[in-house]
């Protein structure tokens, strides 16, 4: 196991070097100027000023250059500085990253407590009113577009009903904690911040399990449907001859068995989840990665893109790794090498 | 063996019993009027083919049917009391405390996840008998009478930790827990090796004549059933047939189907189906020699490599016209050495050579010329066809891969293998799902057939039939061979079948041929050892003189 994370995490590098060269290469296969966003569309007529941006950002110089001073600024820790917003790109990403990160965290549980809730009703309550509910849920939350959600969900919760914190990660004139995690919630809590914390949480409420329907439909439906497939099972049905109700067999036997698809799932959807933070940030004004990204590819800011693409290989690899050790640890018979 | 004074009521009686599944095509009965005694202490065998309803029926004593199955006529009398009129709550205590089970396929029936301890001591849990640690010695303890070295450290491991033999200990373990009065075993060792089937049951006769339970005893085995049971019911299209006192039923059977059960069994008493015949003078038409496989595997807690030999320095040959038996248990490397000769699997080393040309290091159109004349018959029919390719697609489709004719000739070419498979060439446009696996098993003959083969491999190629399909797919190769000259590699791990079958028998275990010879001679004066043990183990169908004169508890 210890020998299987080693090697896994000995890789990174180069997997992270290789997302990095494809973004660095992606990005300037653009054919557009990034010189409009630097100076200013008004300024793009006068000669002096394009060519002292030009010679300031590097970008007189060949591809190839402009690759290695990357690397090399990009291996003592500088990931560059950000056309748009002047700023180093480590610090716009400090800023941002723990918001999506946290929006996402309270989506993936959403997805796996709520979802593994009603797949395993769904499943015990099999051609009853209540699976035909859950399964229609699921379906319309695999089904429709995250955009229409949020807008509906914000005019009717937040907007008419007034039950839903709005747009935004805290309320309006309120001052976020001192930053020590950028974590909002954890942040409050550390600053021993009650109403904080609060208000920080009602505010991920909505945006996450907006963020989370699609993933939450996939998991009903395979909790369910797996379910129903190990209750059919052998050793199911062993465990019914030693005297088990049908109850104890699903919840110590069954269930187990059942969830570890799950995992898989969840792994692989980490990613998926991260991409879809550009649409709910743009609905809920989260000043996350997402629209960070959004905001960064309309302005060709090189940098900006490529700090992002090189974020987002971390987190997908580190769930990849995640996910396969809980693996290992849910299902003995996975030895990981 | 028989503890049960006459006029003790017996302790299981079944009644006119009726189980039908409502199914998409109506309700299907699966088991019609059967009538059954279990009296304390004996075992009852219930003897009968797939589909003849005789897990149903056991299924049903214990209310396990499945969703779809109910009783729709009958009783169940349970040591007096009614079962199917008991609530599912007093149901649950009977289950596993007075009636346990022990289940057919070791592979499945334990949980994967959880560890082979608890399963166990969660028996104890249930039915109040003993809680945490008690549970867990008990179980311990338990372990170690069925047989399980090192109980202590074996209670906390996972069912993958534990061979096949062992996985079915545990489930004896299981279904004897709590010293039930009835114990039904369905199929208890129909997935284990003969050697191994021999331990398991003899445990399971020990175990239940100690704690005095009766056993019902669900067997596709006529032989088996002979040699361990009391007395004898036989089942087909879900009723009772024939039932008495397993010497009279054998002896003197008066149903029909009984009869030809009987005749179509092999035993080791059976006449050979082939003529032994002097060897044909001409080369063989295989050759193999020095023939090894190593695999790959990793061991320990650092992953060592290491080296499996799966198959070590084997050599033989097969003469043309003529069939060679492979026997072996899981594990021999017989499999292995059929994937090799197939050329489906490389070898590590040495040769075969099929007629004239050594074949190992075959490639691209030499090999797709090879496999013209070296083809395939394996186990499972059910799995060996594809469901979304008719029987004449199935048939057509070797043709097609060596463009062998046009369309009109390819579809004469099929109806006339079907033919041959003794199969009504109409066929041709069902899917597999619509035959039974006699059928599937000789559309898979038909499919081998079809290229013209000089040589056709059958790995296990009968072991999952019924004994009756099993006696008319075995004329039909004999048929077949005689008709076309072909050469069979047979690979089984059924002695009785092979001994009919094949000319020349060899013997694999652990990857090597301990011994070979012709099988009169092999079966009559076995030398190796292992060889013994193998013939010793198979039921012969008729009770043990130890266990007549076994003292009973």
């Amino acid at each position: 196991m210890i020998r299987f994370v080693a090697k896994r995490l000995a890789l990174m590098p180069l997997l992270l070097w290789g997302i990095v060269t494809i973004a660095f290469l992606l990005s300037h296969a653009v054919a557009d100027n990034p010189l409009a966003s630097i100076v200013g569309e008004r300024n793009l007529g006068n000669p002096d000023v394009v060519r002292a941006a030009t010679e300031r950002w590097g970008l007189d110089k060949s591809l190839p250059e402009q690759y290695f001073v990357y690397i090399a600024n990009l291996l003592q820790g500088d990931m560059g500085t950000s056309f748009r917003t002047k700023a180093p790109v480590g610090a716009d990403l400090a800023v941002r990253l723990p918001a999506t990160l946290e929006l996402a965290a309270v989506a993936l549980v959403f997805a796996i407590v709520i979802g593994t809730l009603l797949g395993v009703l769904a499943a015990r309550m099999r051609g009853k009113l209540v699976d035909g509910v859950v399964r229609v849920l699921a379906l319309l939350g695999s089904s429709l577009p995250v955009f229409w959600v949020g807008l509906i969900f914000l005019f009717l919760f937040y907007a008419t009903l007034g039950v839903a914190a709005g747009p935004g990660r805290l309320s309006a004139r309120v001052i976020p904690p001192p930053d020590a995690t950028g974590f909002y919630t954890v942040d409050a809590l550390l600053a021993g911040d009650w109403p904080l914390f609060v208000d920080a949480f009602q505010h991920l409420l909505m945006p996450a399990l907006i963020m989370s329907l699609a993933l939450l439909g996939t998991v009903i439906r395979i909790v369910r449907s797996q379910m129903l497939e190990e209750q059919g099972s052998d050793y199911a049905r062993t465990a019914r001859a030693k005297g088990m109700t049908r109850g104890q067999v699903l919840n110590r036997h069954v269930l187990r068995n059942a969830i570890t698809p799950v995992i898989t799932i969840v792994g692989v959807s980490v990613g998926l989840l991260i991409m879809g933070a550009v649409l709910i940030e743009t609905i809920f004004s989260w000043n996350g990665i997402g629209t960070y990204a959004v905001e960064s590819s309309r302005a060709l800011d090189f940098p900006a893109i490529t700090g992002v693409c090189l974020v987002g290989g971390c987190i997908f690899l580190v769930a990849n790794l995640i996910t396969d050790i809980a693996y290992a640890v849910v299902d003995p018979r996975v030895r990981l090498s | 063996m028989i503890v049960a004074t006459d006029d003790e009521r017996p302790l299981l009686e079944i009644s006119g019993l009726t189980v039908a599944f409502s199914t998409t095509r109506g309700p299907v009965q699966a088991v019609r009027g059967a009538d059954l005694t279990v009296r304390r202490g004996e075992t009852v065998a219930v003897v009968g083919e797939s589909g003849s309803g005789k897990s149903t029926l056991a299924s049903a004593i214990n209310g396990l049917l499945a969703p779809n199955g109910a009783v729709t006529a009958g009783t169940i009398t349970f040591d007096g009391t009614d079962l199917l009129a008991l609530p599912e709550r007093r149901m649950n205590a009977v289950r596993g405390r007075r009636i346990g089970l022990v289940p057919q396929d070791p592979m499945s029936n334990l949980n994967p996840l959880v560890p082979v301890g608890r399963q166990i001591s969660e028996i104890f849990r249930i039915h109040g008998v003993a809680t945490g640690r008690a549970a867990r010695d008990r179980a311990i303890e338990l372990l170690g009478s069925v047989g399980i070295p090192d109980p202590g450290h074996r209670y906390r491991q996972y069912p993958h930790e534990f061979s096949g033999g062992m996985r079915q200990r545990v489930l004896i373990a299981m279904g004897l827990a709590c010293r039930p009065q009835l114990l039904i075993a369905d199929e208890p060792t129909s997935a284990l090796d003969v050697t191994v089937q021999k331990i398991v049951l003899d445990l399971l006769d020990e175990l239940t004549t100690s704690m005095g339970t009766a056993v019902l005893l669900v067997t596709h085995d006529l032989a088996l059933a002979a040699e361990r049971a009391d007395r004898v019911v036989v089942m087909h299209r879900g009723a009772v047939v024939e039932c008495g006192p397993t010497a009279t039923v054998l002896a003197d059977p008066q149903d029909d189907y009984t009869r030809r059960l009987l005749a179509a069994a092999p035993s080791m008493a059976t006449d050979s189906l082939v003529d032994g015949g002097t060897p044909t003078a001409a080369r063989p038409v295989i050759e193999v020699v020095g023939l090894r496989k190593e695999y790959p595997v990793r061991k320990g807690a650092f992953g060592r490599r290491e080296q499996f030999l799966a198959v070590d320095d084997v050599s033989f040959s097969v003469p043309r016209g003529r069939t060679v038996g492979i026997v072996g248990e899981s594990g021999s490397g017989k499999s292995t050495t059929a994937k090799m000769l197939l050329m489906l699997e490389p070898s590590t080393s040495g040769d075969i050579v099929f007629d004239d040309r050594d074949v190992t290091g075959l490639a691209g159109p030499d090999l797709f010329a090879f496999r013209r004349r070296v083809q395939p018959v394996f186990q499972n029919p059910y799995a060996a066809l594809d469901p979304r390719y008719t029987v004449g697609d199935t048939v057509r489709e070797p043709l097609e891969v060596h463009r062998i004719g046009t369309r009109v000739e390819q579809d004469a070419r099929v109806a006339e293998l079907l033919a041959q498979v003794a199969l009504d060439p109409a066929l041709a446009d069902r899917y597999p799902h619509e035959l039974s696996g006699g059928q599937r098993q000789r559309v898979a003959i038909a499919r081998a057939l079809a290229l013209d083969p000089e040589v056709v491999i059958l790995d296990e190629a009968v072991s999952a039939l019924d004994v009756l399909v099993q006696a008319q797919i075995l004329d039909l190769l004999v048929e077949l061979q005689r008709r076309l000259g072909l050469s069979y590699v047979f690979i089984s791990h059924d002695l009785a079948v092979v001994r009919i079958l094949c000319h020349h028998v060899h013997v694999m275990r652990d990857g090597r041929i301990v011994e070979s010879g012709s099988p009169a001679t092999l079966f009559r004066d076995p030398q190796h050892e292992y060889t013994r043990e193998l013939l010793a183990a198979i039921p012969i169908g008729a009770p043990r003189p130890e266990e007549v004169e076994a003292p009973t508890a």
